[in-house]
């Protein structure tokens, strides 16, 4: 039976130190956010990252509970922020590492290290269309097969796509008088 | 522990087409998926060769409308998506944003142990539907009828302290909101536990030979697995892990109440199920302690922070008070506003650790809102663990892994 540490057996600070390591020169900064520590890292250093963050004794980051991302378009070059969201439950840490890309980048896939990272960036893939290389399986999930566009960039519409064959509706609501429309409502009520 | 390299299952080769093996298409609308699942499954027989998961029908992009509605606002959304445990959800969100504001230290202990109290009668809810369909899924016809009895009386509470069963959108940022209980609302929760009996649903199901036989051995995950995978809540505490976010990382007032966590070794179906059991006993005494906590304290005790940016002053103020109607104005116009920043906080839901990572850009609405769900990531074991069992368990596999499918799609 594995019982995890009562309480974090590190410092935040202490665990950005063994990120640094672990990263080198690829570490680009770090900072304690909310109590959490946040390490950015270049995006090149993360196939070797995944296993060293996995074994190292002292962090133990065991599970990788969440990979998402952010979408900047007006900081050119480097639009998306992945985030991974890590955790060893032997030490109780909880660890956040992110990577910028320009659009249309794809970043080294988890999957060989973390199986969970097998929905998550199929996840990640479907809504913002950042590839991940070595995932064995990469196609789109939450939506079907052959959608186009992906949700949750910036410039993707909230009301989402208009199709052409739709156009004609959205001329009807322009054209629709409201007098006639309730005119028409107290018609079929029999008033 | 090291883990074996993360290679998915055999997947589902629909060109295949060759050889004895069948291909079964089960769901989206089958009884046993718990709503909108769809599995592909290869069959050599009676025995599953590959499996594949398709999901997204219940996608209603939840997480592009957290972007375009207040912070408050977003409080509707979060309930539909784990909708057995609505006020566990809301509770989840409003703490994640408590973390990007800075205030958690500050929530009065009356609204700290208010959400613990309702967040473990959530749990309750949520796992007597997960008893009686599991049940039912296996042909324990009566345990899903008795289940859901006793899930009835805990929506009578929500519906009492809110005003809604299921999509309660149950307290507000920074304490309990508009939805403070008085002591006939703890009078019923009393009265409610003094009569709350689990014993007719154990005796129906734990010691129930074919309830054993379809269960045990069966579906079977070691702790490699669920670590690698990532699985959390009742799933990994069946497989011998003692993972529990309330006790680790202790929010709301977890670590004022006395609870222990159940863990199991066997990591098949019937620890699962026996976790689970055990767990809906633990949230009993956590709901009892909290209700007397509540009675102690004074009747004035506050509920809500003490901050005019986070919390809306009390309406009879408003028309005569000119700062309360300048603080009511601006909340209402341009709502809660954290500064910008980012945090994720995750909290130990019924299906599993549900956590919220928010970007903010200063303003009242979130740059970027997204939603870790529990049932999401534990379902991807599936594909993995249904691959060698027979066609009858995989039924059994799914109601153990407990998913919610308002939550897988979001």
């Amino acid at each position: 039976m594995l019982v995890p540490a009562a309480s974090p057996t590190l410092m935040p600070e202490a665990i950005l130190e063994r990120i640094q390591q672990h990263a080198g020169a690829a570490y680009l900064n770090g900072r304690v956010d909310h109590g959490d520590p946040v390490a950015e890292v270049s995006p090149e250093a993360l196939p070797d990252l995944f296993p060293a963050l996995r074994d190292d004794h002292e962090l133990r980051l065991e599970q990788l509970v969440d990979v998402t991302a952010v979408h900047w378009p007006l900081d050119m070059g480097r639009e998306f922020q992945v985030v991974w969201q890590f955790r060893s439950l032997t030490n109780n840490l909880f660890a956040r590492v992110t990577a910028r890309l320009a659009d249309g980048a794809s970043v080294a896939s988890a999957t060989s290290t973390y199986a969970s990272a097998l929905y998550l960036e199929r996840e990640v893939f479907d809504l913002f269309g950042i590839g991940f290389t070595g995932h064995p399986n990469l196609k789109r999930i939450l939506l079907p097969e052959g959608y186009e566009g992906h949700p949750l960039r910036k410039e993707y519409p909230v009301e989402g796509p208009t199709f052409p064959e739709d156009a004609h509706r959205n001329d009807l609501v322009g054209q629709l008088d409201p007098d006639d429309f309730w005119a028409d409502v107290d018609k079929a009520n029999g008033a | 522990m090291t883990v074996e390299s993360g290679v998915a299952g055999a997947r589902v080769d629909l060109e295949r087409g060759s050889g004895d093996n069948m291909i079964l298409n089960m769901g989206p609308q089958h009884p046993s998926t718990h709503g909108v699942l769809r599995l592909v499954i290869e069959l050599d027989g009676e025995e599953v060769r590959a499996c594949d998961a398709d999901m997204g029908y219940l996608h209603r992009g939840v997480e592009k409308l957290l972007e375009v509605h207040d912070y408050r606002g977003g409080i509707t959304l979060t309930d539909r998506m784990d909708y057995t445990s609505g006020p566990s959800n809301n509770m989840g969100y409003l703490m994640a944003i408590e973390k990007l504001m800075g205030i958690t230290d500050e929530i009065p202990l009356r609204a700290r142990y208010m959400r613990t109290a309702v967040a473990e009668l959530s749990r309750l809810a949520a796992h007597h539907i997960w008893l009686g369909t599991h049940g039912l899924d296996i042909g324990a016809m009566s345990a899903f009828l008795w289940s859901l009895r006793e899930r009835e009386k805990i929506l009578y509470l929500f519906e009492e302290a809110c005003g809604a069963r299921l999509t309660t959108s149950f307290m507000r940022v920074g304490g309990t909101g508009p939805h403070d209980v008085g002591d006939q609302w703890l009078d019923n929760a009393e009265a409610f536990l003094n009569g709350y009996t689990l014993d007719e649903i154990d005796a129906l199901l734990t010691e129930n030979e074919i309830f054993i036989e379809r269960t045990r051995d069966v579906g079977f995950i070691t702790q490699e697995q669920a670590l690698s995978y990532g699985l959390t809540g009742p799933v990994i505490r069946g497989s011998g892990i003692a993972w529990d976010l309330r006790k680790a990382q202790p929010y709301a007032a977890y670590d004022l109440v006395d609870f222990e966590v159940p863990v199991f070794t066997e990591g098949d179906v019937y620890a699962r199920y026996l976790v689970r059991l055990n767990e809906m006993y633990q949230s009993r005494r956590i709901i009892g302690q909290c209700v007397e906590a509540l009675r102690d304290l004074p009747l004035d005790a506050p509920s809500n922070v003490d901050l005019p940016q986070v919390v809306p002053p009390d309406i009879g103020r408003v028309p005569v008070d000119m700062e309360a109607m300048i603080n009511h104005f601006k909340l209402v116009m341009h709502g809660v506003q954290p500064p910008p920043g980012e945090a994720y906080f995750g909290i130990e839901n019924p299906k599993g650790e549900l956590g919220f990572y928010f970007v903010s850009d200063g303003s009242g609405m979130p740059y970027r809102c997204h939603v870790r769900s529990p049932s999401f990531v534990n379902l991807s074991i599936i594909e993995e663990i249904s691959v060698g069992s027979l066609i009858a368990d995989v039924v059994a596999i799914i109601g153990s892994v407990d998913i919610v499918l308002g939550e897988v799609d979001r």
